[in-house]
């Protein structure tokens, strides 16, 4: 059996995947432990979900709550000459929310991860961007967290 | 067999409610209760005498008071039942032990219990409902203490002497 957070991974690139409409194959949305450093070098724009931490508590006689920690990065680099214009940070600012923060919040629509009862995202921030990537690589990178707590059965 | 010498964890209590008849009753545990609070007090009367500079009590009668908080949940069988006693006002035969009745030696209390139900739902809440437990009038039968024997055997007696 997979373990929680994994399976909670794997459902929430189901759900980025979902929600970005015009993906193309240069594109990626995947679960990694490390993201590749080369990055940079590669076209297309990358969601990278990864897996920080969890821990659980009793929630009911049957039923344990599991809150999980999970990050994720979404990166892409500029591949014109000159420095990342601001039409296109604002575009990748925009992913960042339409595609993956805002599906990705769950407080008002639990999600039915397989398993368990419900899944609420309890806590949700965004770094918009990193200037050094963004002047030193030409590189568009948002860094974003969640905490997810979900009720399971023991 | 005998009861095993052991602790007890709180979250191995169960709330039972009778899915069966009084007389022939089927347990079925609850497994979306929380935290549950079994409150039996007596009614203390004075009852001192000369005899003894002592002040003296009499039990006289005893209150089940039982308050737990449940996750709610649409789609659970023990959820919805007791939701509906407490929206209908109509008593439903329970059971609250210590631990599972398959160990011998636990305790706890069987009564016809009418519910009353309150929910904080504060907005970073998931919704649990808090029920208070009381007895009530059934003809079926009147409150009884519980004891688990042998083999989930439940015996059931009267309060008091």
């Amino acid at each position: 059996m997979a373990s929680n957070i994994i399976a909670v991974c794997d459902y929430l690139v189901d759900v980025v995947e979902a929600a970005w409409t015009g993906i193309t194959a240069d594109d990626s949305v995947e679960r990694v432990y490390v993201a590749p450093i080369k990055l940079h070098e590669q076209a297309g724009r990358h969601v990278f979900i990864y897996p920080l931490s969890y821990s659980n508590q009793p929630a009911t006689r049957g039923h344990d709550e599991w809150s999980y920690q999970i990050g994720v990065i979404v990166i892409e680099g500029y591949e014109q000459p000159g420095e990342p214009t601001k039409a296109w940070m604002d575009d990748r600012v925009d992913f960042v929310q339409d595609k993956v923060f805002d599906p990705l919040d769950f407080s008002r629509s639990p999600a039915a991860v397989s398993g368990g009862l419900r899944m609420l995202t309890t806590e949700a921030t965004c770094d918009v961007y990193n200037i050094d990537q963004m002047i030193q690589e030409k590189q568009f990178r948002s860094e974003l967290r969640f905490t997810f707590t979900e009720i399971r059965g023991a | 067999m005998a009861a095993t010498s052991k602790t007890k964890p709180s979250i191995l209590g169960v709330v039972y409610r009778n899915t069966g008849t009084y007389g022939s009753p089927t347990w079925t545990s609850v497994s979306m209760v929380k935290d549950v609070t079994p409150n039996t007090p007596w009614d203390m009367v004075d009852a001192s005498i000369r005899a003894s500079r002592v002040k003296l009590y009499a039990p006289t009668q005893q209150d089940f008071d039982i308050t737990m908080n449940v996750l709610d949940n649409d789609s659970d069988a023990g959820v919805q039942a007791f939701k509906a006693a407490a929206n209908t006002a109509t008593p439903i035969d329970i059971m609250i032990l210590d631990g599972p009745m398959s160990d011998e030696g636990v305790r706890g209390v069987r009564f016809h219990a009418l519910f009353s139900q309150n929910q904080d739902q504060s907005i970073g809440n998931v919704n649990y409902n808090n029920f208070t437990c009381k007895p009530a009038f059934h003809s079926d039968g009147y409150p009884k203490y519980a004891v688990a024997g042998s083999g989930s055997a439940m015996t059931f007696t009267a309060p008091g002497a």
